[in-house]
């Protein structure tokens, strides 16, 4: 939390982004809607980040203004990193459903967010190999992506957010659409990526052992209006598996958090 | 509330999950052959003509019960031939004055083709900014709505005073009948891009025309075919229209000739070629989207 920052504050080179009391209103048939009220958030440099919260409590507007999708109508953002390179880094985003281009090859739809890069076409292939390769999708390439199952789509996905080398990536309900055993995989597979290259991650879910899993530090929002409740560090070292949320410190975690998003 | 218990319910439904979950993330695999190469765009041509022939098979059987039925009408009702020929007349007036026929439908296919490629090149692009938010867009919609409901047939005859006799004036006619569908569907089409895709291109930094290109377009190409086709049928009965309402030369002028000498089995030979014609730009639609749009076609064989 950056408390009383003034808004023209420099960015200190440790920090990803910051919002400083950013309200998002939309005006809905005449009706205004406050999708976010007075929220200041930061998010650091090489950390991950997990916004907890129920529906409705702003978590994805939030997201959406870092990523710039949406601007705000009151109060600042700040970005430390170039969203519109044309270099490799940046900025990537991950969405609820593998958004998955169904004209081109598995292949094809990892180089997609290269194909905007100064980057050539052979190095963009190598990458996008590379990674399918990291995400066990190899053989699968020159797949149509409607070929393949929910959660092979979105571990495409997962390699066409960072075939950039992002260095944000955002996540907004990234598995939100999984059955519950394709999201255990893809929190594993997740967390062994993060973990093995630095960038900062912002991510939105209704999870909380997604949140413990992948996360270094927890913001557990309130319903409408939404508030960031309270600030929770992950007592987790890394790599995790999927085992370490039933240390007795990530369950302490995840009780907090059900007590905190309960019944409000 | 109900929200908040959800996450309660999920949250324990994974920590009793989580001791059997090492297996699970091993089984990275699903149960999906590799597939080595992409298929070429020859072997796509190839499976979209054996499709088509499959189709055509039932086209044909379509074919022969109507001919059938009307073979049957003509002998059950002990029809006159100067009130509707039986088949086997139409057919020998068809292969006999061939050469009539022909002459009257090369003007009518190039009206056809003319006012199609116009009606697609003006109608795709008017679908994409009807699509787009803002006043611009809804105007052009009500201009569109408007050129669709006015009657066209009605002044017709006045196009003729407007732009002479040659093909100017029919070829306009056939644009004005047939954009609309094309418009119309285009314009679904780029308005149905899911709001996560048109993120995406954001997130990419794609600019407009890049969007376009990559996701919008390829996005709405099934429905655009759909238009395609519609005004493919369209097209052939404009320019017959358009002929009718005063021509020297065509299809349309034949048959208001033809009929008005009582030459009914000469006019059936006729107006069945028009149906062919129809049939055949249809048909020809219809393969050019089933070798563009592969990974639609397939998802509906599934």
């Amino acid at each position: 939390m950056t408390a009383g920052s003034s808004a023209e504050a420099r960015l200190s080179v440790d920090t990803a982004a910051t919002l400083n009391d950013v309200s998002v209103v939309f005006g809905v048939k005449g009706k205004r809607v406050v999708a976010l009220d007075r929220i200041s958030m930061e998010l650091r440099k090489n950390e991950v980040v997990a916004l907890v919260g129920p529906s409705g409590c702003g978590k994805s507007t939030s997201l959406r203004v870092i990523a710039g999708l949406s601007k705000p109508t009151a109060g600042t953002v700040q970005v430390n990193v170039d969203r519109k390179t044309r270099a490799l880094g940046g900025f990537s985003m991950m969405f609820q459903t593998p958004s998955l281009l169904d004209w081109r090859s598995v292949l094809g739809n990892v180089m997609l967010p290269l194909e905007q890069r100064d980057i050539s076409k052979a190095e963009a292939r190598q990458r996008a190999e590379h990674l399918l390769e990291r995400v066990g999708l190899a053989d699968f390439q020159h797949r149509r992506p409607y070929e393949l199952s929910g959660g092979m789509q979105q571990r495409t996905a997962v390699a066409r957010a960072l075939v950039t080398d992002p260095e944000v990536l955002l996540l907004d309900e990234p598995f939100g659409a999984l059955d519950a055993i394709t999201r255990d995989q893809m929190c594993v597979v997740l967390e062994g990526l993060v973990e093995e290259r630095s960038m900062s991650v912002l991510l939105v879910t209704h999870s909380i052992s997604e949140a413990i899993m992948l996360s270094d530090r927890i913001l557990v929002m309130s319903g409408r209006p939404g508030r960031v409740l309270e600030e929770l560090s992950v007592p987790l070292a890394r790599p995790r598996e999927l085992d370490n949320r039933l240390d007795k410190n990530a369950r302490e975690l995840e009780a907090r958090m059900l007590t905190l998003l309960a019944l409000r | 509330m109900s929200e908040t218990r959800a996450i309660a319910t999920e949250a324990t439904a994974e920590s009793r999950g989580a001791g059997g979950a090492g297996a699970g993330a091993a089984a990275l695999h699903d149960d999906l052959p590799p597939l080595d190469a992409p298929q070429s765009l020859a072997a796509r041509t190839g499976a979209a003509l054996l499709r088509l022939l499959a189709r055509t098979a039932i086209t044909v059987a379509v074919i022969v019960v109507i001919v059938l039925l009307w073979w049957a009408i003509v002998e059950v009702f002990n029809l006159p031939s100067t009130e509707l020929p039986p088949p086997s007349t139409v057919w020998d007036d068809l292969t006999g004055k061939w050469g009539i026929i022909w002459a009257q439908a090369t003007p009518t296919i190039i009206e056809s083709v003319a006012g199609y490629l116009i009606s697609a090149a003006i109608g795709i692009p008017l679908g994409y900014v009807i699509s787009r938010p803002g006043p611009i867009a809804r105007s052009m919609n009500t201009g569109a709505v408007a050129l669709q409901i006015f009657p066209k047939i009605a002044v017709a005859p006045l196009f003729l005073v407007w732009f002479g006799f040659g093909y100017a004036p029919r070829i306009l006619f056939i644009v004005l009948m047939s954009f609309f569908p094309i418009a119309l569907n285009a314009a679904a089409g780029f308005a149905s891009v899911p709001l996560d895709l048109q993120d995406l291109g954001s997130i990419v930094g794609m600019g407009w025309l890049t969007r376009i290109r990559k996701l919008q377009g390829p996005w709405a190409l099934p429905q655009i075919f759909t238009g395609l086709k519609i005004a493919a049928s369209f097209a052939v009965i404009a320019a017959l229209v358009s002929e009718f309402s005063g021509g020297t030369q065509g299809l349309g002028v034949l048959i208001v000739q033809l009929e008005a000498n009582l030459d009914i089995s000469l006019m059936f030979a006729a107006i069945l070629m028009v149906t062919v014609l129809g049939f055949v730009f249809y048909g020809l639609i219809s393969v050019l989207e089933m070798i563009a749009i592969p990974w639609h076609v397939s998802r509906r064989r599934q």
